[in-house]
């Protein structure tokens, strides 16, 4: 009986070996007739539903050549299954990658360059085609990683009622936007205690509005050997730019979590939210009367030839590395996918985005859009430093602005010291 | 030698035969166990002695203990620093934790066990919450502790007096997640000494009446040596709990303020699967977790039993 049992338990152990290991995935070689696509992304939000639109357009448009199968993920899971899959040979063939990860994924090996299947498919995609600073940024050690889709960024979301209701005009600069907020929270605080002019979260989305204020005061993230810069006079006034619309100019109320200062806004109790573009529609479908203004200028401290940028990330096209050997009609296929969102991402527009393609842009749906011309000129945005191992080296200061924005009495040297101590251990991790 | 081994199988055979259908019966117990909990388990112990490559699996390498070495010792890595700021936040968890509750369901069931008119309401809505999900209590909650809007703070600016901010400062963020932890889970510990109270022979508590003992005394030197068995059970799955605690400073401060509620496991989770992946070192900080949980165990069950024999 024991040895029944040892038997037994043994061919569960390489049974369940087996289907953890999972074999080789055996792909007919053989394309002919109809290809299948499999697309996966993070997009589960608004912009999940039009990017659902757009993949049954192209399939509709494609019908017997090309059927993309789309899988989304939500963003926490997204990257696990990414790393997790994709070396196990169960990736896609095409996937959405935001364009801070470009790099390191790069230097990882789990996606390719993808020059040769643009090349070898002949499908018209040139960096004249795209915004210029964005495409060059998904170039590592010399190799086209990824065709970007879109930029996103944030911007400041004001009332149209209250501002008109003091007859204020709309600001163009940081004294601006500080009165505007003073006056109408003083007018309002008399019949509504909770009303505030600038409530900001200190949880999300600061790491974005201290990256625009880094920026403004003239910072870096990352030096030219990828070591963090931010610990530098120019941090410690961003962080002073930032934290002083709550604590000195008393703009919002202290602690707030992620998403209550958004709560706030929609339901007029706020004239100013800094927020994500990508939370457009949610804005429009909560009936607010809203316009949005770039963070051009609303964080520099002193006057700097930087004072307009605004920091922007993308979402990125990139290619997994394959599973089997990809023939040229799927190369073709792939970058034919890749080619038609883009050209088409003025309907992806719709959900926030702006498109990275020239071509979308020039549209005239594109150019009918109301508010994304808001979130500011194309020449002030400024994609992340690139580096490997930029994560490692920036993302600790996340934290420490979360600190100096529920704290009043924060000391900025300490707190970009600990991020940057935390940094280089990190790195030291990354690069061993 | 040769006869005894022969009627040993044949007993065996008998055994068999008697017990097929049970076996056929714990079978699909036994293949989910295996799948699900023993070859993980395993699998986790020999992933902790390997330099494990997520993206090369052809770059894996057995590097014995040096995953140990490095959590433990090198005190100039960041994993050390993740490893020991984490059970640290761990250990203040258990610690404070712990105590309340076994108490507050130890005497939530002393006095349900008095059977009060309405006792029976009392018991069903204390043990309520523990049918919740995690999230749903966080949810829940999160509107209570809030400032600028939360329940309590509302409260207390009607009161006159300032606003606490419960999830973003100490010792305020402990406290939430205490208060938050007992709500959610006192129900099971008081069902399980609500059970040991009902056991306890009633002629004891006659004889020490008897004797004239006070409610006190009988609490101490009646009630409380009989419940050692029920005692030891809940000491043991409490401690264990807490030690795994996880969702509630994950939803609740999200690790915060400055990393000091981010417990161990949250420091584990990611780096078994997150961006900067390190399967190795992840499961030699579980499975140092596991070795320390098991420690406290067997002290704790060892100084209990000796004292329910006193």
């Amino acid at each position: 009986m024991k040895k029944i049992m040892y038997i037994l338990l043994a061919l569960i152990f390489m049974l369940t070996l087996v289907a953890c290991r999972g074999g080789q995935t055996n792909e007919p070689t053989d394309e002919v007739g109809k290809i299948s696509l499999k697309y996966w992304n993070s997009l589960t939000g608004a912009d999940g539903s039009v990017m659902r639109q757009l993949v049954a357009q192209f399939n509709a448009e494609h019908t017997g050549e090309i059927e993309v199968i789309e899988t989304f993920t939500n963003e926490v899971d997204y990257y696990t299954n990414i790393n997790l899959l994709v070396p196990m040979k169960k990736g896609p063939d095409v996937m959405i990658m935001h364009s801070y990860l470009v790099q390191s994924y790069a230097n990882t090996g789990l996606i390719i360059p993808l020059e040769d299947y643009i090349e070898s498919s002949g499908v018209d995609i040139k960096s004249s085609d795209y915004i210029t600073d964005i495409f060059n940024s998904l170039y590592f050690e010399n190799e086209l990683y990824g065709v970007p889709l879109d930029v996103h960024t944030v911007g400041i979301y004001y009332n149209k009622d209250l501002l008109n209701k003091y007859s204020l005009s709309v600001p163009t600069n940081r004294q601006e936007l500080i009165q505007a907020a003073k006056t109408v929270q003083t007018g309002e605080k008399v019949t509504n205690s909770q009303f505030w002019g600038l409530p900001l979260s200190s949880v999300w989305p600061s790491e974005w509005i201290f990256t625009a204020s880094l920026y403004q005061n003239n910072g870096l993230e990352i030096d030219a050997n990828g070591d963090p810069a931010y610990n530098s006079p120019a941090g410690i006034a961003a962080l002073q730019a930032v934290t002083d619309l709550i604590h000195v100019e008393g703009l919002s109320p202290l602690n707030l979590g992620v998403d209550q200062d958004l709560f706030m806004f929609q339901t007029g109790k706020a004239l100013f939210h800094i927020q994500g573009s990508w939370m457009l529609n949610s804005m429009v479908e909560s009936g607010i009367n809203f316009g949005v203004i770039p963070v051009s200028s609303m964080f520099n401290l002193t006057e700097t030839t930087t004072k307009n940028q605004i920091p922007v990330r993308s979402h990125t096209f990139v290619i997994p590395k394959a599973s089997v050997e990809v023939t040229a009609r799927r190369q073709e296929a792939v970058m034919t996918f890749v080619k038609y969102v883009g050209d088409h991402s003025y309907i992806w527009a719709t959900a926030g985005q702006i498109p990275a393609s020239n071509i979308a842009r020039a549209t005239s749906e594109y150019q009918a859009l109301p508010y994304h011309a808001g979130f500011g000129n194309l020449s002030n945005f400024r994609i992340s430093a690139q580096s490997p191992y930029f994560h490692q080296a920036y993302s600790p200061i996340y934290s420490r602005v979360t600190a100096a924005m529920s704290n009043r009495n924060y000391n900025a040297q300490l707190l970009l010291n600990a991020a940057v101590e935390e940094a280089m251990l990190l790195l030291q991790e990354a690069r061993r | 030698m040769q006869i005894s081994l022969d009627m040993k199988r044949r007993r065996m055979k008998r055994i068999v035969k008697e017990h097929a259908s049970a076996y056929a019966f714990l079978l699909p117990y036994l293949v989910l166990f295996s799948v699900f909990f023993i070859f993980p388990f395993i699998y986790g112990l020999v992933i902790s002695l390997f330099n494990w490559n997520l993206f090369f699996p052809e770059e894996t390498r057995f590097i014995g203990f040096d995953n140990f070495r490095r959590i433990w010792f090198e005190s100039d890595g960041i994993y050390y620093r993740y490893f020991w700021s984490g059970l640290k936040n761990t250990l203040i968890f258990v610690i404070f934790s712990v105590p309340f509750l076994v108490m507050i369901p130890l005497i939530l069931a002393a006095l349900i066990d008095m059977e009060p008119k309405g006792y029976k309401v009392f018991r069903t809505i204390l043990f309520m919450p523990t049918v919740l999900s995690i999230s749903s209590v966080i949810l829940i909650w999160k509107w209570q502790f809030y400032t600028n809007g939360g329940f309590i703070n509302a409260l207390l600016l009607k009161l006159g007096l300032n606003e606490i901010p419960f999830l973003v400062s100490q010792p305020w963020a402990w406290i939430s997640i205490i208060v938050v932890t007992i709500w959610w889970t006192m129900g099971t510990n008081m069902v399980i000494l609500g059970a040991g109270l009902k056991n306890i022979d009633r002629s004891l508590y006659e004889a020490a009446s008897i004797d004239g003992a006070n409610y006190i005394q009988t609490f101490r030197y009646i009630t409380m040596p009989s419940l050692a068995p029920q005692m030891l059970i809940v000491m043991i799955t409490t401690v264990l709990a807490s030690f795994g605690v996880y969702g509630q400073p994950d939803l609740l401060t999200n690790g915060g303020p400055d990393f000091s509620t981010t417990v161990l496991m949250m420091r584990i989770r990611p780096l078994a699967l997150g961006t900067n992946a390190n399967p190795g070192i992840a499961t030699a900080m579980a499975v140092s977790m596991g070795i320390l949980m098991v420690v406290i165990s067997i002290v704790q069950a060892k100084i209990i039993k000796r004292r329910g024999d006193a």
